[in-house]
């Protein structure tokens, strides 16, 4: 069994560079991909935790936040899309209607 | 023996996805960052298989290579075209 704390390096690995895109990218669509990959050092934590302990509790609790991942990204897409044909393009700089 | 492959297997995996991971926020075209994407939830579901929850493992490729992965590329190729028309 490959130690917790291994499981824990890879998955602050992958949450910063989740973090790194949403700061540093200005495609809408590459924050969606960003978040997904947020979403799924979380859900790396969870099963990992699950293992260790002995307990299911985590690998569900995964299950949940994939359904959950997957209507954001469904909702997420209308959003881009919309703000595509409004703005000409999907640079998130440039869509300022509810800016200050 | 058994636990020298074990971490071999994990390090090769892991930094296959960290690789993928980088891939999604450095590459130029938002398609290739798709591609990056299911290379990196497909090897996330590597590691779910060696914490042995299979069953995770099974609803990462469904749900997300499947699902979520085809509805991002859906987006990409809807935008990319008409943007090189309109630009």
């Amino acid at each position: 069994m490959v130690p917790l704390e291994y499981y824990l390096v890879l998955s602050a690995a992958v949450f910063c560079i989740g973090v790194f895109g949403v700061l540093a990218r200005r495609n809408a669509l590459i924050f969606l991909m960003s978040v997904e990959l947020m979403l799924n050092a979380a859900n790396l934590v969870f099963v990992a935790a699950s293992g260790q302990y002995g307990t299911i509790s985590g690998q569900v609790f995964s299950l949940f936040t994939m359904a959950l991942a997957a209507a954001e990204v469904a909702v997420g897409i209308g959003i881009v899309l919309v703000v595509y044909r409004k703005f000409k393009g999907v640079d998130v700089t440039k869509a300022t209607a509810m800016r200050w | 023996m058994s636990s020298t492959l074990e971490l071999a297997a994990f390090a090769l995996f892991a930094l296959t996805t960290v690789g993928f991971s980088l891939g999604v926020v450095l590459a130029k075209e938002a398609w290739h960052s798709a591609l990056s994407l299911g290379g990196a939830l497909f090897t996330v579901a590597i590691h779910y298989v060696m914490l042995d929850a299979e069953f995770v493992a099974a609803m990462q490729v469904l749900v997300y290579v499947g699902g979520v992965l085809v509805l991002l590329a859906f987006a990409v190729m809807l935008t990319e075209g008409e943007q090189e028309v309109a630009a």
